[in-house]
């Protein structure tokens, strides 16, 4: 980034300088090797004076686990876990634990800025917060404004698309994109991410579910790589009692994982063919009467059709095994051991989709965990309980110009709120969207990483009239940006109250450790204050286009006006008039009680009878809620499990789980099926230019099989270039054994551009540069595991 | 007063590396592979795609033993490196005069050189950190999202890591050496 | 108390050179080193401890085995020297007193470079004298270097005087040049954890190299320098390092078959590594035992040109094989896990010494030159 970004030494104190870049074992440089050593980070001792401790929630992934930071002279020096939160188990990952780097990040947003260069080459200008709001409205010589934007195109307020990662400020992003200005092209995250497990889980058991791990005895779980990819608490229940101790763990998937190794049982399964081992499955399952009659007669709509459809269409372990790779007899006797035994779990898995047929997929396995009886039930999925908070009012006001999402195209189910990434972005691209798309508002977001086939995502936000981004740092989306807004850490705001439910249901709330650093500010301030310097100049706007607002104002006076555009919900600042500990405050002590606003405030988490049921039980585990109260069936007589769902079919969907022959594993002679995943110590892109974590993985490699590699005379860390239809990329090869001859694996998040975040430019590769953007045809969501690549060695 | 050691219950570790990222956070240590204190070891899975070897793929996480019979307090020509009144083997990093014999004395590889003060260093069991506030874990076995590691006073019958050692199996590293280590892998 | 009472310094100190090709070229090599040494230093004083390739799994280096190979030609020499005081050993007269300040002179030598190796010097000798550590190998060489240089001294000063109790300084100190020597092999020796070195071989390995040293290094001067007073000694000294030479072989043999036997793992991967370098078979087995050897063996009599070739690279061996120890004690990594998540399995620790510290290792013998030339010029050693 051409902007000043110095390397200050911005912490005083008995702060300690670390060198980062630790290499391997043997060093052969024969001059000094300092210039191996890499750049200047920060590790600070913990002291033994006097201390806050502030509960904090950990913002680095999606499961806001709880902790205390431990903040020494206005300085947080450590971040420890929060016993208090069920969810979270009283731990902290390694990436929860180097939030700290993350808050420190030298590379930090530190102002606003305005682009003066061209997209992509990183030439920015230093501004106010007022010029950049400015700058937003009006544009620039370089860029549009909004203003001008929606008067050209009539106050359609559709032409903005948004976007905004997860988090706990997500919904008030949505609230001003969405409900206060009224665009509804809104580009979740969750078309990337796990839509269509969603989706089949609700469509089938009403629900996504809790897998009650800690009183399971059989496990199956399938390409859900819970030791790397952490959910809470279902990683820190699961590893405790596999291996002989209580919960037999079948894992399959196609790569040998840190879950595999902790399996009993490991099967390597060809990419995209689960379906198939879950057909089969049911086949065994069926056709040796295995299942829990009673409980489908009273339950589940539909079941002897599937029983029938699957004995007919003869999905045998022997047909099976022909498309997955496991052996016949493996597969009867899973079966055999999953239904005999007293809590077996099908676990639901939780990630971008595989292959496209991943809502059939779904299905099948809910409907499979629904043949062994153990839904709402202990030690099986259950539904639990969820503590609600008094959602606010927003006063969302009409727009009668706002047209309609168009990213339907290739979708079976559109889902009207969150539409799909890809097919949003291709259609725009190919020209095919009905009204012009012309800007983007984005929080939090890097489809540069994140949306499969890169090179369409840069022509996608190339193609905009204005990029706006709020975020923390300069990812590689942000450099495609005209106005870029830093935002405060999540150490360093408060976030509205949350509340996770499950079978210890609580409520949490982060609290700010620290004033925000340089310039940034805390999100409700920036969504007011954008929305404050956008309103008039928007509804006069309204004014000039929208023929209803144009009939209801008629020849109203100009208080009388002023008061429509109050009540009518045209004030876009409303909604933040508090800010969100206020407005916490409120929630909570409405809903709970002054004490547990208290306990909230003060431990970070809430649940009616805290004090009374929290005990520690030994130095390690905490008892949340006693196993009386804890909510395993909740159900009743309203359990409902939709075996033939007929409606389906309206939409061109198969309405029970059926295989067809194109979602056979096929990868050409000489190709390789590219399958991504994680690993414990990255959150996809958000994490690369943390140094302590760079410590732990400098760069990401792609798994290829020993005996490949022999053949090609690749060794490790030799550079490969990998190339599919859509791109091509250079990254470094680990011989391995843990990943078939035929499939190579790479860790996401990797090979950034851009040049402000100095750590992760131009490491590893990017996975989104190559992965082909297919979608499964149910939501649309990205389907990531269909692309073949070939690999040479440069 | 007391004498500290540490359970581990081995089979819970994912190898997510966790207590690496949390012992440097607490304790100050810099950053770089080389200077670890704690680590989690894995080893390359045996066998051939499909058939491999789920059990060879263990992960065995591992820091200094606080040996009883240290071999790096035997070496010390200064006594840099003393038991102090918990047991635990610690560092006088003014006695240090970076001699680096306790590191090749050292079995288990737990000791290198902090590069700020050019003297040796090595896990403390977070003795003038967390034990100096007062707190009853170390950062490793506090964060742990599996809770692997059990840290307590082994002369102190009523503590867990006294009730896990009577109950369950364990082992130690490298015992035929003689050092008598205060970890304990719970089999 | 005039020093010139104690130790025998010439009246006319005269730095005379006289200029015949051996002496330009030796001068000439001394400088370079020199100039290595300062380089070295200089490196070392720039960036610290990081001009070094010593690393968390190999921290001793070639400054170590560059250290010890000065120490062992120390004992050596005094070993030999006080023997011939002690034992009243005729042939041997005429050295004494050059055997005995070569020795100390050798042992500064190495403290020039040892003062780079280790980090706080100044710790050192407060810390030892203060809060000594009596199990600790290096506490007992902070204690026996001190005696030894002193009881060097005083066999020196005494002899030279003729005054004084000769015989029981030179007894005490070849007592203390032996626990030195044998306190510095157990340095290796007592190191459990490190199969290659650990029992008794490298202690009795570091006597037999340091009197070899100081063999070869009397007859490299002797042949350098055409000391014709000194050649009966050194045919004497010859044969008895006919059967140092042996035995080292002997020990050389049996040591790799005791380590490659039954394959216990941490010991034949060690020895199998370090045997089969360029660096052993070459130099230290071929050109630093079986040479010489040959050479002491089958060599005429009263011949000692070749006998003074072989004992350059008698001497060569012997640096060969301090470093090929250091090297050998820690290339077996002792924690043998990945810790990182992408690395390959680890197996050999791979070291190669950096720049400066071959600048500061081998010029430290250019120091070593430099020191004996002042003390050839300021005393009086025949």
């Amino acid at each position: 980034m051409k902007v000043e970004v110095s390397r200050r030494k911005f912490l005083q104190g008995s702060v300690a300088l670390t060198i980062a870049g630790g290499t391997a074992i043997s060093t052969t440089n024969l001059f000094s090797n300092t210039d191996e050593k890499g750049e200047l980070s920060i590790t600070t001792k913990t002291g033994t004076s006097k201390a806050d401790n502030i509960p904090f929630l950990c913002g680095m992934c999606v499961n806001k686990c709880a902790g205390f930071a431990r903040v020494e002279e206005g300085i947080v020096t450590k971040l420890n876990p929060n016993p208090y939160f069920p969810k979270s188990r009283n731990m902290l990952c390694p990436r929860g634990n180097a939030g700290i780097q993350t808050l420190y990040d030298p590379d930090r947003l530190k102002y606003p800025l305005i682009r003066t260069g061209e997209r992509g080459d990183g030439k920015y200008k230093r501004v106010s917060w007022e010029e950049a709001y400015d700058a937003i409205l009006h544009g620039t010589d370089k860029f549009k404004g909004i203003l001008q934007i929606l008067d050209e195109e009539k106050d359609n307020r559709a032409t903005i698309g948004y976007c905004n990662g997860e988090g706990l400020s997500k919904e008030e992003f949505e609230v001003l994109m969405g409900q206060k200005i009224g665009t509804p092209n809104y580009v979740d995250e969750i078309s990337i991410c796990l839509e269509t497990t969603l989706g089949g889980y609700f469509a089938t058991i009403g629900a996504y579910g809790e897998a009650d791990l800690n009183n399971a005895d059989y496990l199956i779980i399938a390409g859900a790589n819970r030791a790397e990819a952490i959910i809470t608490p279902d990683t820190m229940d699961l590893f405790k009692r596999s291996k002989g101790r209580g919960l037999k763990t079948i894992v399959l998937d196609p790569r040998f994982t840190n879950t595999a190794a902790k399996a009993d049982k490991w099967y390597a399964i060809n990419p995209g063919t689960d379906l198939a081992f879950v057909l089969a499955l049911t086949y065994v399952v069926f056709s040796e009467n295995l299942q829990d009659t009673a409980f489908l007669d009273k339950y589940a709509v539909g079941w002897k059709d599937y029983k029938e459809h699957v004995l007919s269409k003869k999905y045998t372990p022997e047909w099976a095994e022909k498309i997955t790779g496991i052996k016949a007899k493996e597969i009867y006797k899973t079966a055999r051991e999953f239904m005999g035994s007293e809590h077996p779990i099908y676990y639901q898995g939780r990630r971008s989709v595989f292959s496209k047929n991943d809502f059939q997929l779904r299905r099948a396995m809910a409907i499979f965990q629904a043949l062994s009886g153990n839904l709402d039930k202990k030690g099986g999925i259950v539904y639990g309980k969820k503590l609600s908070i008094p959602k606010e009012d927003i006063n969302a006001p009409m727009y009668a110009q706002v047209k309609e999402r168009f990213d339907k195209e290739g979708i079976a189910i559109f889902t009207q709120k969150t539409g799909s990434w890809i097919v949003f972005r291709n259609m725009v691209l190919e020209g095919k969207n009905p009204y012009p798309v012309r800007a983007m508002f984005m929080r939090k977001h890097n489809p540069m990483s994140g949306v499969p086939n890169t090179t369409k995502t840069e022509q996608f936000l190339k193609k905009m009239d204005l990029n706006v981004m709020i975020d923390i740092l300069p990812s590689d989306t942000t450099m495609f940006c005209d106005v870029i807004l830093p935002e405060a850490s999540y150490l360093e705001r408060t976030s509205p109250v949350a509340s996770y439910g499950g079978l210890e249901p609580a409520i949490v709330m982060r609290k700010a450790a620290m004033k925000p650093l340089y310039e940034s500010k805390a999100p409700e301030q920036i969504f007011k204050e954008l929305a404050q310097k956008l309103s008039r100049p928007l509804w006069e706007n309204t004014l000039k286009y929208d023929e209803d607002v144009q009939d209801d104002t008629k020849g109203m006076s100009k208080e009388k006006l002023e008061k429509y555009y109050k009540e009518n919900g045209f004030d876009l600042a409303e909604p933040w008039e508090k800010s969100f500990y206020e407005a916490n405050k409120e929630k909570v002590e409405k809903a709970f009680g002054e004490e547990a606003w208290k306990t909230l405030d003060e431990k970070g988490v809430y649940y009616p009878k805290m004090e009374k049921y929290h005990k520690q039980l030994n130095p390690n585990e905490f008892q949340y809620y006693p196993e009386s109260k804890k909510n395993y069936s909740v159900k009743g007589d309203k359990l409902k499990v939709v075996v033939n769902f007929k409606n389906l079919t309206k939409k061109g969907v198969d309405s029970m789980p059926t295989w067809h022959d194109d979602m056979e594993f096929k990868v050409p002679e000489g190709k390789f099926r590219l399958i991504t995943g994680r690993h414990a110590q990255f959150t996809q892109s958000g994490t690369t230019n943390n140094l302590m974590l760079r410590d732990l993985i400098p760069t990401n490699y792609i798994w290829i099989n020993k005996r490949v590699c022999k053949k090609r005379g690749i060794e490790f860390g030799d550079t490969v270039e990998v190339k599919s239809a859509v791109g091509k990329i250079t990254i470094k090869a680990y011989p391995t054994e843990k990943i078939a001859p035929n499939q190579i694996f790479m860790l996401h998040g990797f090979g950034g551009t851009s040049e402000g975040m100095e750590m992760a430019h131009g490491n590893g590769g990017n996975d989104a540069r190559i992965i082909v953007d297919d979608i499964e045809p149910v939501y649309g969501a990205a389907a990531m595991h269909t692309t073949n690549v070939e690999i040479r060695k440069v | 007063m007391a004498r500290y050691g540490m359970a581990l219950d081995y089979k819970n570790c994912i190898n997510c590396k966790a207590c690496e990222v949390a012992c440097k956070e607490e304790n100050g240590v810099l950053l770089g592979a080389d200077k670890h204190r704690i680590w989690v070891g894995a080893n390359e899975v045996a066998g051939q795609w499909p058939n491999l070897d789920i059990a060879s793929a263990a992960f065995l996480p591992s820091q200094c033993q606080q040996c009883e019979d240290a071999p790096c307090q035997e070496v010390c020509p200064t006594h840099a490196t003393y038991y102090d009144e918990n047991g635990v083997v610690r560092v006088d990093s003014d006695k240090c005069i970076l001699c680096t014999y306790c590191m090749n004395a050292c079995p288990y590889d737990a000791r290198y050189v902090d590069e700020r003060t050019m003297t040796v260093d090595k896990c403390t069991f977070c003795s003038d950190t967390r034990l100096a506030r007062g707190e009853m874990t170390t950062a490793c076995q506090n964060t742990c999202p599996t809770k692997v590691r059990t840290f307590g006073d082994l002369d102190d019958p009523d503590s867990e890591i006294s009730e896990l050692l009577r109950t369950r199996e364990h082992f130690s590293l490298k015992a035929h050496l003689g050092t008598k280590p205060k970890l304990f892998y719970l089999i | 108390m005039n020093i010139k009472n104690y130790i025998p310094i010439k009246e006319d100190i005269s730095f005379n050179f006289k200029p015949t090709l051996l002496s330009i070229i030796i001068a000439l090599i001394s400088i370079g080193l020199i100039g290595l040494y300062l380089f070295g230093v200089v490196n070392f004083i720039q960036h610290g401890h990081h001009a070094y390739n010593v690393t968390r799994e190999h921290p001793w280096g070639f400054l170590v085995g560059a250290y010890e190979f000065f120490v062992a030609l120390a004992m050596g020499s005094v070993v030999i020297g006080a023997s011939g005081i002690f034992y009243d050993i005729k042939v041997i007269k005429p050295l004494q007193k050059r055997l005995l300040i070569y020795g100390l002179l050798s042992l500064f030598a190495g403290f020039t470079a040892f003062l780079f190796e280790i980090g706080h010097p100044v710790t050192m000798i407060i810390y030892t004298a203060i809060s000594g550590n009596v199990t600790s190998a290096l506490f007992w060489l902070g204690v026996f270097y001190p005696l030894f240089m002193l009881f060097t001294l005083l066999t020196f000063i005494s002899y030279t005087q003729n005054k004084g109790p000769i015989k029981l300084f030179a007894m005490l100190a070849i007592i203390f040049a032996n626990s030195s020597v044998l306190t510095a092999g157990s340095i290796f020796g007592l190191l459990n954890a490190r199969l290659f070195s650990s029992g008794i071989f490298y202690q009795i390995e570091f006597m037999v190299t340091a009197i070899l040293g100081g063999i070869f290094l009397l007859t490299l001067i002797t042949v350098l320098f055409n000391r014709e007073d000194f050649k009966d000694a050194i045919i004497a000294l010859k044969k008895v390092s006919i059967s140092l030479l042996s035995l080292l072989l002997i020990m050389y043999i049996v040591r790799y078959l005791v380590g490659i036997y039954g394959n216990v793992p941490g010991k034949v991967d060690a020895i199998n590594y370090i045997f089969h370098t360029k660096n052993f078979i070459i130099f230290e087995l071929g050109l630093g035992i079986v040479f010489p050897l040959f050479v002491s063996v089958f060599g005429k009599r009263n011949n000692i040109g070749l006998f003074g070739i072989a004992s350059f690279f008698g001497l060569v061996g012997i640096m060969f094989s301090r470093i090929n120890l250091v090297n050998g004690v820690e290339v077996i990594p002792l924690q043998s896990m990945m810790t990182k998540v992408y690395q390959s399995v680890p197996s050999i620790v791979n070291y190669t010494p950096s720049i400066t510290e071959y600048a500061i290792g081998v010029g430290a013998i250019g120091v070593f030159i430099f020191f004996m030339f002042l003390a050839e010029k300021i005393l009086k050693l025949d």
